[in-house]
């Protein structure tokens, strides 16, 4: 008798959407349905968004976001995230003949993140976003707490690979076809924004950027509500050459400055102040000067500091430069990274160049060749401590 | 100290009796608790578990207390174990499991029994029928969600 009563008593509250009640089972409580979400893969989690009404709260809640995945227990875990265009352009993975598949104004992005049970493969969700080719031109994106940020000219896209939601922002202040953003995060006040500056693609190329504009996503209301970009003041000339990398607030970037723009110096720019700084310059013996392509300049955190990976002598060949930007001294390091002509030619088919493109939050190096000519999708992996290297596939 | 105050008594919803270690059964934070504030005698009536899951829940204990003793088996061989004890498990065993480990408060068996369900369980309607949910979304709902997320549906 007793038990009956507590049966009923207890589905009753803990789920009051289902109306319906089998026979051989309680309802299960909200928070249990949480931990069962919390570990599905993020494509599952994207599809139950259909389970009913109180998943899709659930799951959109930012809690949720925030936490996801909890498969793990500790927050360190690396949840290692790149991006990939165009991987199904005609030369890209279905050869000529699939072209019709192929619309130059949609462009399907590939984000490859890895999966905590499975140090073997990353997992793949694609976003398509109307972007041109970037063959073209290639893209910086920056992924920063989980959100990922890309643009190209006046449209600038924000993505939750989590979700595979992206959103389009309005477009940026300016009548120019050539404009470069930069993302990060405040974790002080919970919110993202986006920095676009734009450039003269005619003309001098000695002129600094301008039209330097910011875009919230986040935050307070108030500010949420503005929906704009906003125009702010820049009083240090220069001209952005690399991506940016955001650290505790402050997203940090090459760029040329000095009276010609004839220097390559990292520079900051504060969230929270929304001011710039020239944090330090750098040294000429990195090799890296004002005509290094920004093609091949990446600026990467490594153990809470900037990092720089320059292809040295040889293609399996690199030397990371990190430096402290919170050290008053500033003082770059080098550490040398040579995988052996042998294992390159072994890892990497066709014998292509290889990238830096990321380090994980356990320091392992992420290496990609620059494109893929087959389906063979993979990354690489380098321990700097253990000197020891990894091949991942991708699906 | 006595052998008897090294046993305990569990007791499930359906008057089913259990004698175990007292090191076993602590594992659940609920009877952990419960011995602490000496608020039980050496009997625990367990309302809320079932005799059949609970005997399931006491196996799961008895392993895990064995490999935190004498360190004989290793994590590897114990997390064979758990995969084996979860692997044929029909789903309302499972659901039962799962708010089984959340009554009694067994983080790691609460772990592994909804990383079983999360593994397990692969499209829509498996959830609605697994976890008793009905579906309130309207067929424009719906469409629309598809619509917005369309990379996952698209296999």
């Amino acid at each position: 008798m007793i038990t009956r009563s507590k049966k009923s008593k207890t589905s009753v509250n803990a789920n009051p959407q289902t109306s319906k009640e089998e026979a051989n089972f309680d309802v299960i409580p909200v928070d249990l349905v949480r931990e069962v979400m919390g570990r599905l893969p993020a494509k599952s989690v994207a599809r139950f968004l259909l389970v009913s009404k109180l998943w899709e709260k659930i799951i959109r809640s930012r809690d949720f976001i925030t936490s996801f995945p909890f498969r793990s227990c500790s927050s360190s875990q690396p949840r290692l995230l790149i991006a990939f265009g165009g991987l199904d352009s005609p030369e890209g993975r279905f050869g000529r003949h699939d072209a019709r598949r192929w619309d130059p104004r949609m462009q399907n992005w590939n984000f490859f993140s890895s999966t905590l049970s499975s140090s073997n493969f990353l997992s793949r969700s694609n976003v398509t976003c109307p972007l041109p080719n970037p063959e073209e031109i290639e893209y910086h994106s920056h992924y920063v707490n989980g959100l990922l940020s890309f643009g190209y000219g006046q449209q600038q896209f924000i993505v939750n690979p989590t979700t595979g939601k992206s959103i389009a922002l309005p477009r940026v202040k300016t009548r120019r076809r050539f404009a470069k953003s930069f993302f990060g995060y405040d974790p002080v006040n919970d919110e993202y924004k986006v920095l676009c500056m734009t450039e003269k693609l005619h003309g001098l190329p000695k002129k600094p950027s301008s039209q330097h504009q910011i875009y919230n996503l986040g935050g307070d209301i108030e500010k949420q509500k503005q929906k704009a970009w906003r125009l702010i003041e820049c009083s240090l000339p220069h001209r952005p050459c690399s991506n940016g990398v955001c650290i505790d607030g402050v997203v940090y970037y090459l760029s040329k400055t000095g009276n010609d723009l004839s220097q390559v110096s990292l520079m900051s720019f504060d969230l929270r102040s929304e001011k710039f700084g020239l944090v330090t310059g750098v040294p000429a013996n990195t090799g890296i000067v004002v005509y290094t392509s920004w093609k091949t300049l990446f600026v990467l955190t490594y153990e809470g500091k900037v990092a720089i990976p320059i292809q040295a002598s040889y293609a399996y060949e690199f030397d990371v430069w990190i430096m402290d930007p919170n050290d008053e001294k500033h003082e770059w390091t080098l550490m040398k990274i040579s995988l052996g002509i042998e294992t390159w030619k072994i890892l990497f088919q066709y014998n292509q160049m290889i990238r830096i493109r990321g380090i994980t939050q356990t320091g392992e190096f992420i290496l990609t060749p620059t494109s893929y000519k087959s389906d063979d999708v993979y990354v690489v992996y380098y321990n700097p401590n253990t000197d020891t290297l990894r091949k991942i596939k991708v699906e | 100290m006595s052998k008897s105050e090294k046993k305990i008594v569990l007791k499930s919803l359906d008057n089913e009796a259990f004698e175990v270690e007292k090191a076993v059964a602590l594992q659940s934070q609920t009877i952990w608790v419960m011995c602490e504030d000496k608020c039980v005698g050496n009997e625990i009536p367990l309302e809320n578990v079932t005799g059949q899951i609970l005997a399931k829940v006491i196996d799961y204990c008895k392993k895990h207390a064995v490999v935190d003793g004498d360190g004989d088996e290793s994590s590897e061989e114990l997390k064979n174990w758990d995969t084996e004890f979860t692997k044929n498990m029909d789903q309302s065993t499972l659901f039962n499991m799962i708010l089984a480990a959340n009554y009694l408060n067994i983080k790691s068996l609460l772990n592994l029994t909804c990383q079983a369900v999360a593994d397990k369980t692969k499209t829509i309607d498996e959830f609605h029928t697994f976890l008793n949910i009905e579906n309130n979304f309207t067929p424009e709902e719906e469409a629309q969600i598809c619509q917005e997320n369309l990379w996952a549906f698209d296999d």
